[in-house]
């Protein structure tokens, strides 16, 4: 495997995916990025570049709220004569983000070479994309790292850069083992994460026990395992939280249709199904942290079709 | 639950019901009104024909305003039925009976009839899914409705209400046999006192209709592609999504964010936890605008205002890495604690509100501990550089740095007297980092205190 490096940065990005989550971008978009650029490659040399995984590392990170955007109405002119030309609004939050693009790809030794030699015209390239509704700029040049599974380019990152960790499956087997639904696991982790914890050992925390993560071999980071109990969850959430910043956070990863798919007038001559979108547990750390740990599979997230759940995974690609 | 007879409800204190404009529109009894518009525990128990007759009355008076005098009055609901523009909004009504609100994404797209046709898929280790209206344990919530003048009539489909046998039903329901044949047959027989026996065929034969049809055939809406497999750039295989919220899920979120925020305000004082209400961080998103009725019955009961998570991922990176930190000791900047505009924004924030007070109190130690972290990782790892390459550190911060490592006289536990010192030294520094960028007079007394405090709760137990 390959890996392409981009440092990048980008405005107007839309990070209100669905009316369930605001503050960060899709899943989806994520991985719809590396997909654009694998179609790149594929457009420019002909090289047949296989999406192996996308992930997303944050630098600085903006956030305008409460921006309120006008929603073009599909009216007819006779419409606007009758209900007026009032189209409705809806909240939508744009923000900045600032950090690096890792696309994970597989090619053919020939396309490695053609990618390697044209790696400047591939970037004035990828300047055209967007990113999750966005502008993209590239802000340095983009690296390429071949024969990289992803540890060497996230060793090439600064230690500070935080990046994003599907923990989906963590809020499954929470729900699993307590016996409750989706809705509550994902509000009690949410609480166990964002609470600072006053009462017991507030100062505990803020002895920097934890920001040593940046620096020391932990043993236990990345196994984290979900124990049966709830005091052990009270305790584990503690070690898996990163710094200051609370890790844990709702994620729009995809989308469950609703209906089989059906042919209609959409986009092109594909199918088409009305979809409602899925909220997933996703998990914010340091790539200091990260590189230590065990398994890196899951920062690097894959589209995954299963009829009718279209979802973006952190997790190996199932071939 | 509140399980009510129809007689109770008839009876409860009556209340007035008024529009945006402060104009009394109608007046019902409290009770019958709570039970009708499902937004409370109220429960109206039906039983027999009788009842299901007078409260079908009910159901039907309600779109009328002014309210009549008695709100069952069964001439007055013949009377709403006769006339051909109603009639016309009850069939319209029926066939926009949906499991998802396609009009949130703006009011004035067509109501669409969207129906839920998938099978439940069973989460697994492999398959985690997430959080969608699948894996949510909520009674399924239909919306209905295109527009304003169709939003009396709405409770008459949509009022849950008890029927024999324990069971929660809807007069939409009831329109087709599999329910309850006993209780169709009531409403049947009721709709005929009402002399409105054709509509009533023409609903049940409108309803059957689109349960065979159920979705429409035009695509509208945001759309995206989704490839179905890693080969999909080769051989051009996606599918188009478009992506419409659920109704249950909507209404489920807002409910429950509410529900805990009555909660929490009906504790005493003491009792109140410091984080405030038990839920995440949640946002308010306007959907709609000042349009909801016109979305139906789902946005319309929530005030076109969705309530969403809030994915808090911190604002800058103010952890530094290592490499950083080293680079700042050998350089002669300036010290290592870093006051961002974010830290001098939040301490700045006028707090008016108790419980914003609370969090205000209770996110603090976090904040003013991430401004110093680079010292406090230096003294708990040991820095890397030596002490004598260290050019112009400030002083205090250099004691505090180097006093524990293996050369030091003074090794060891911080003493009470070095951490009055070092806790006023950061306060100070916070202080004038407040003055210089926001050109004001720092923080006052009491808030000053307060970062002593944490200040010097930080140092004693990291010492």
């Amino acid at each position: 495997m390959n890996t392409l490096l981009i440092p990048f940065s980008a405005h107007q990005v839309n990070i209100s995916p669905s009316l369930h989550v605001t503050g960060m971008v899709s899943a989806n978009a994520i991985t719809g990025f590396g997909h654009a650029l694998c179609r790149l490659i594929w457009d420019m040399f002909e090289v047949k570049a296989i999406d192996k995984g996308t992930a997303l590392a944050i630098d600085t990170y903006t956030y305008h709220p409460g921006r309120q955007k006008n929603i073009n109405a599909e009216k007819k002119e006779a419409d606007k004569a009758v209900k007026g030309v009032g189209a409705s609004t809806t909240d939508n939050r744009m923000g900045y983000l600032k950090g690096w693009v890792l696309l994970r790809f597989e090619c053919s030794l020939a396309g490695l070479d053609l990618v390697r030699e044209h790696i400047t015209e591939l970037e004035d390239q990828i300047n055209r994309l967007r990113f999750a509704g966005g502008t993209m700029d590239i802000v340095q040049g983009a690296r390429l790292f071949e024969g990289d599974s992803g540890m060497k380019s996230l060793s090439a990152l600064p230690e500070h850069a935080r990046i994003i960790e599907d923990v989906t499956v963590d809020l499954f087997r929470y729900a699993d083992s307590s016996g409750i639904d989706y809705f509550q696991a994902m509000n009690e982790l949410l609480m166990m994460s964002q609470r600072p914890d006053v009462d017991e050992g507030a100062e505990d925390q803020a002895s920097g026990s934890e920001e040593s993560e940046d620096f020391e071999v932990d043993s236990s980071e990345g196994q984290w395992e979900m124990p049966d109990t709830l005091e052990d969850i009270g305790v584990d959430s503690e070690d898996m939280s990163i710094g200051w910043m609370p890790s844990l956070f709702a994620m729009d990863i995809g989308y469950r249709a609703i209906e089989m798919p059906r042919a209609r007038l959409a986009r092109g001559l594909y199918l088409h199904a009305y979809a409602e979108p899925v909220i997933g547990l996703a998990r914010i750390r340091m790539v200091a942290g990260l590189i230590r740990s065990p398994s890196i599979q899951s920062v690097f997230w894959v589209h995954r079709a299963n009829h009718p759940y279209y979802l973006s995974h952190g997790a190996t690609p199932v071939e | 639950m509140q399980v009510l007879s129809l007689g109770e409800t008839l009876t409860s204190k009556r209340r007035e019901i008024k529009n945006s404009a402060k104009k009394v529109e109608k007046v019902l009894p409290t009770l019958l009104y709570d039970g009708m518009r499902n937004r409370s525990d109220v429960h109206i128990r039906i039983e027999g024909k009788a009842e299901l007759f007078s409260f079908l009355c009910c159901l039907i008076n309600y779109s009328l305003k002014p309210s009549p005098d008695r709100i069952d009055c069964p001439d007055a609901a013949r009377d709403v039925l006769s006339k051909p523009k109603n009639r016309n909004i009850l069939k319209s009504l029926i066939s926009t009976e949906s499991t998802h609100v396609f009009k949130a994404a703006d009011s004035s797209l067509p109501a669409l009839m969207l129906r839920d046709t998938t099978d439940r898929v069973e989460p697994s280790e492999d398959h985690p899914l997430g959080l969608c209206s699948d894996t949510l344990d909520a009674p399924e919530v239909i919306n209905m409705g295109a527009g304003a003048h169709e939003a009396g009539f709405i409770p008459l489909f949509l009022c849950r209400f008890i029927i024999p046998g324990n069971r929660v039903a809807t007069i939409s329901d009831l329109l087709l046999p599999d329910a309850d044949a006993q209780m169709a047959e009531a409403l049947r027989e009721s709709m005929e006192k009402l002399d409105a026996q054709s509509l009533l065929d023409e609903l049940i034969e409108i309803k059957s209709y689109y349960l065979d049809m159920p979705t429409p055939d035009e695509a509208m809406g945001p759309m995206l592609l989704f490839p179905l497999h890693y080969k999909a750039i080769e051989q051009s295989a996606y599918i188009c999504l478009s992506p419409i919220p659920s109704a249950t899920m909507l209404t489920h979120f807002k409910d429950h964010y509410f529900q805990s925020i009555e909660a929490y305000r009906a504790l005493d004082l003491d009792e109140r936890s410091p984080e405030g209400a038990d839920i995440p961080d949640m946002e308010t998103v306007a959907i709609v605008g000042s349009q909801a009725q016109n979305c139906g019955s789902a946005v319309q009961s929530m005030g076109g205002i969705a309530v969403a998570y809030k994915a808090r991922v911190g604002f800058s990176a103010q952890a530094n890495g290592h490499r950083a930190v080293e680079r700042k000791l050998k350089s002669r900047l300036r010290s290592l604690m870093s006051v961002d505009k974010h830290l001098v924004s939040f301490l700045c924030k006028e707090t008016p509100y108790r419980v914003i007070r609370m969090r205000w109190e209770a996110y603090l130690p976090s904040m003013l501990a991430d401004a110093c972290s680079s010292l406090i990782n230096l003294r708990q790892c040991g820095p890397t550089v030596e002490m004598a390459e260290v050019r112009s550190l400030n002083t205090i911060e250099k004691n505090y740095i180097y006093r524990n490592t293996p050369g030091d006289k003074r090794a060891g536990r911080l003493l009470p007297a070095d951490i009055h010192e070092i806790a006023t030294y950061f306060t100070r520094k916070v202080d004038s980092s407040i003055i210089r960028q926001r050109r004001s007079v720092g923080l006052n007394e009491v808030r000053k205190n307060r970062v002593y405090m944490a200040f010097r709760g930080i140092l004693e137990t990291t010492s």
